[in-house]
């Protein structure tokens, strides 16, 4: 009866196209990309996998607002998403919730060729900004593995950050303003006036960044585009040892280089992803790219240079450009499933974690030596850099070869994720560059160990913005 | 599917173990493939993107679910373009695992009443329009040959024989002009491919099997169609229905006439022009260079392509029996990938199928377009 009084209201604000408790809905929505999620994809678990009450599409902002008002006095859930392609949990529902898809907020409003922005809805896909975009002589520089699948409000909402990000930079440094509808139904502009910079106060922008649908509903996004580049180039090194390797992308960060892409990777990662057999136990790899349009190739080209110098005087060996140019063609076919994984029942995540350039390699061994401990495979990979650290990408790959005991591959997984988190949070890491934090049952319970002194600030925010906490409640620690 | 395997060869339609581990495949998948699925574009659904359409047989073939109201709309909820399979690294073939899962729902009884209007359709008048069969070449009357044997056949198809029949009038124009020994084959059947691509698979077997006993009553050696899907048929599909062996070649128009264009006199066609990529052709077929190598030989033709063309280029949303299932969404993709056209600025919006341009006709409200196939382009700039 709740629910059918629930389902007439909701009808009643978006129509009845626009509701749905049909239960291949439910389960479609039952997920995101948390391999945890999907591993219950492929037996009657998905069954057991908490659902929604509910999914909405809106398709104007005074629904939102309706629908806040409604849940506020209801005291219902409600969880934001776009693409559903985040990697944490931070979509899923944990029973009783209303799914907001955001995917009917589509457009691409307007673009600004003279002051290089572009303003989109929230729900438009990253790589269909992306087409729009590269049709009209431009990019947004943003390349994470979920482009195709992901949203602009997913990205603003996660933190994210892409294969381009040390010249492009991070979702944060393209966003110049958010439409948000807060808890209250309440709708704000964080720069209203796209100023490129402002000393009025906190940079409120920055608040909603990674709120992961905690404070509000991201339904409008201003970003930062840039000319396409019209050359890519690349680089190859191979160092003796990681040291080496860490040593001379430190060098090259603290000079006002900054290559469009910086990737070192250790032995096992480099062996699989560029297919270096003869890869030596504690060498790394390191993939540069530089890009721009011609009448900077000139400038690109020495800064190529001095990069290139750079790596020799710290020991590299130039392996030519062909490593990149394949790893740039290929660099999704490991997001895909792998029909040899899923047949041997491999199963196989990534924490990204980062940390200032002083303990990055004590992170690598502190995390790789706490997951290795169960006889898990690990590796890894360095993609994001600042003059003053980098983000590392700790990827374990289990085997779980008995595909009846699934329980126990699930539990090997979890123990996997809590030992490597545990480790980074010891090894004075931090326990997500851009993935984001998602279920609290994960990541989520960590936030109070992570943020210390600041953890009870963000929860006053949130209880400020959301007194009720309907807004994706059991996500970020909250 | 194996070679040579039909799916009417199992009674009660299963899926086997390799397949279901494809659905697999694609149901733990990260989504990848979200950006190139016109139908979960339009619809924004989760429910109505590839790797859940890919879930739906395989709950209910694990016996965890079995088919539902929205299980059975994800599953036609999609115009096969294979916009997925083409962009899917591990090349897992969903459309495929669509198509055997509508076969099976055709089987069980459970197919939407559309779907099963469809195949009575055809059943009753064997064409996918449900035209008077009796009426199929009235149109074209005035230009087909007055014989019944020929080296070559043209296959006509539903769609030009009764909705763009100036695309069948082009084709044989230019095959007079060519001085070709042909003929159509005059009890020509429906190709087969709206209704074995809904599920409809008995009904399309025996059209099927009907147009091949009538080729071989021709004598010819060699098939032409101006029709993309009947040409996918031709190609893929009819050799796995022939008892016998399979002797003919089979040639889409546009590849046909490559071959002997420099027997033509081509006229100047001065617009600017750009082309859609038929999925039948492009992605199904690879066929992605003669239109354009063709397109190019017009002098003063300016080409401009589409941002997304080739095997990125939209679906034209009729295909798959999408139009049938819900027509007011196809004609959405229809209308987006209009937009794609008029981004270029072109005058003239060329493809080479039918139903494309029946479709584009459809959302070309305002005349912004002029829409031709390109046997209607090829007929008027050749003497």
């Amino acid at each position: 009866m709740i629910s059918m009084s629930i389902k007439a209201e909701l009808v009643k604000i978006f129509g009845s196209e626009n509701v749905s408790d049909e239960e291949m809905d439910k389960l479609a929505y039952s997920r995101d990309s948390f391999p945890l999620t999907l591993m219950q994809y492929k037996s009657k678990e998905i069954l057991k996998q908490p659902q929604p009450d509910f999914i909405v599409w809106p398709e104007k902002k005074e629904q939102i607002q309706k629908l806040l008002k409604f849940c506020n006095e209801k005291n219902i859930s409600i969880i934001p998403g776009g693409g559903f392609a985040g990697v944490c949990g931070g979509t899923t529902p944990r029973g009783g919730d209303i799914i907001l898809d955001i995917k009917k907020f589509d457009k691409i409003i307007r673009i600004n060729k003279e002051s290089r922005l572009v303003t989109v809805q929230a729900g438009v896909l990253g790589q269909h900004l992306e087409n729009y975009l590269n049709a009209r002589g431009f990019t947004f520089g943003h390349f994470p593995s979920s482009l195709q699948c992901s949203t602009i409000g997913g990205f603003a909402a996660t933190s994210s950050a892409g294969a381009l990000s040390s010249k492009y930079g991070k979702i944060e440094d393209m966003i110049t303003d958010l439409e948000v509808i807060l808890p209250n139904g309440e709708v704000i502009h964080t720069n209203e006036r796209l100023a490129p910079r402002a000393s009025i106060g906190p940079k409120l922008t920055q608040l909603f960044i990674g709120s992961e649908g905690t404070l509000g509903i991201i339904t409008e996004i201003t970003l930062k585009i840039h000319p396409l580049p019209e050359f890519r180039e690349f680089v190859g090194m191979l160092f003796p040892t990681l040291k080496n390797g860490l040593k001379a992308v430190y060098d090259i960060f603290q000079t006002s280089i900054r290559p469009a892409v910086v990737r070192l990777y250790d032995d096992v990662e480099a062996r699989m992803v560029y297919g270096i057999n003869d890869i030596k136990k504690g060498q790394s790899y390191l993939t540069l790219a530089f890009d721009g349009i011609e009448k900077e190739r000139d400038i690109m080209l020495m800064q190529k240079k001095l990069c290139y110098d750079i790596c020799i005087k710290n020991s590299g060996e130039n392996m030519g450009e062909e490593g990149g140019k394949i790893w740039w063609e290929n660099r999704l076919n490991m997001y895909y499933p792998n029909r040899q994984y899923v047949q041997a029942n491999v199963l196989a995540d990534t924490i990204d974690v980062v940390t200032t350039f002083d303990n990055l390699e004590n992170l690598y061994f502190k995390m790789k030596e706490a997951v290795e401990r169960k006889k898990i495979n690990v590796m890894a990979h360095w993609s994001h850099f600042y003059p003053d650290g980098g983000s590392m990408y700790t990827i374990f790959v289990m085997i779980e070869k008995d595909t009846k005991k699934e329980k126990k591959a699930s539990n090997l997984y979890k123990q996997a994720w809590f030992d490597g988190l545990k480790a980074c949070l010891e090894a004075g890491g931090v326990i997500a560059h851009h993935h984001g934090i998602g279920d609290n049952s994960f990541k989520g319970q960590f936030m109070e160990q992570q943020l210390g002194s600041s953890f009870q600030l963000l929860k006053d925010l949130k209880k400020t913005l959301d007194p009720n906490n309907i807004m994706n409640p059991g996500k970020m620690g909250l | 599917m194996a070679e040579n395997e039909t799916l009417k060869e199992k009674k009660l339609i299963n899926f086997k173990k390799d397949e279901l581990f494809e659905a697999m495949m694609c149901e733990t998948c990260m989504k990848m493939c979200t950006d190139y699925c016109c139908t979960g574009n339009i619809s924004k659904s989760e429910r109505l993107k590839p790797n859940t359409r890919a879930m739906v047989p395989f709950l209910h073939n694990n016996d965890i679910k079995s088919y539902d109201e929205a299980g059975i709309d994800a599953i036609y909820y999609c115009t096969l373009c294979e916009g997925c399979e083409t962009h899917c690294r591990p090349h897992v073939n969903t459309p495929n695992l669509i198509k055997k899962a509508r076969a099976q729902i055709v089987d069980l009884e459970l197919a939407p009443e559309s779907i099963r209007k469809l195949g009575m359709n055809v059943l009753n008048s064997n064409n996918s329009l449900n035209e008077v069969y009796e009426n199929r070449f009235e149109k074209l009357k005035d230009v087909i040959p007055k014989k019944d044997k020929a080296e070559i056949v043209y296959f006509v198809g539903c769609v030009s024989t009764y909705r763009e029949f100036e695309i069948a009038r082009a084709t044989l124009n230019l095959l007079k002009k060519g001085n070709f020994d042909f003929c159509i084959l005059n009890e020509e059947f429906c190709c087969g491919s709206p209704i074995l691509n809904t599920g409809n698979v008995e009904i399309a077997e025996n059209l099927i099997r009907h147009n091949i006993k009538k080729i071989k009553e021709t004598g010819c050696s060699q098939i032409i169609t101006s029709c993309s899907a009947c040409y996918g048929m031709w190609k893929e599909e009819y050799p796995k229905y022939s008892e016998e062996n399979f002797p003919f070649k089979i040639k889409h128009i546009i590849d046909f006439i490559l071959d002997k264009i420099d027997e033509f006199n081509i006229k100047p066609y001065p617009k600017k022009v750009t082309y859609h990529d038929p999925c039948h052709l492009g992605r199904k077929l690879d066929i992605y260079n003669s239109p354009r190598e063709l397109l190019q030989k017009i002098p003063q033709l300016e080409f401009i392509e589409m941002f997304l063309n080739k095997k990125d280029a939209t679906c034209c949303g009729a295909g798959g029996g999408f139009r049938v299932y819900n027509k007011i969404k196809s004609l959405e993709i229809g209308s987006k990938r209009f937009e794609e056209a008029l981004e270029t600025k072109a005058e003239v919006l060329i493809s080479a199928c039918p139903l494309c341009k029946n479709q584009f006709k459809m959302v070309n409200i305002e005349d912004q377009l002029l829409i031709k196939d390109i046997t209607e382009l090829l007929d008027e700039v050749t003497d």
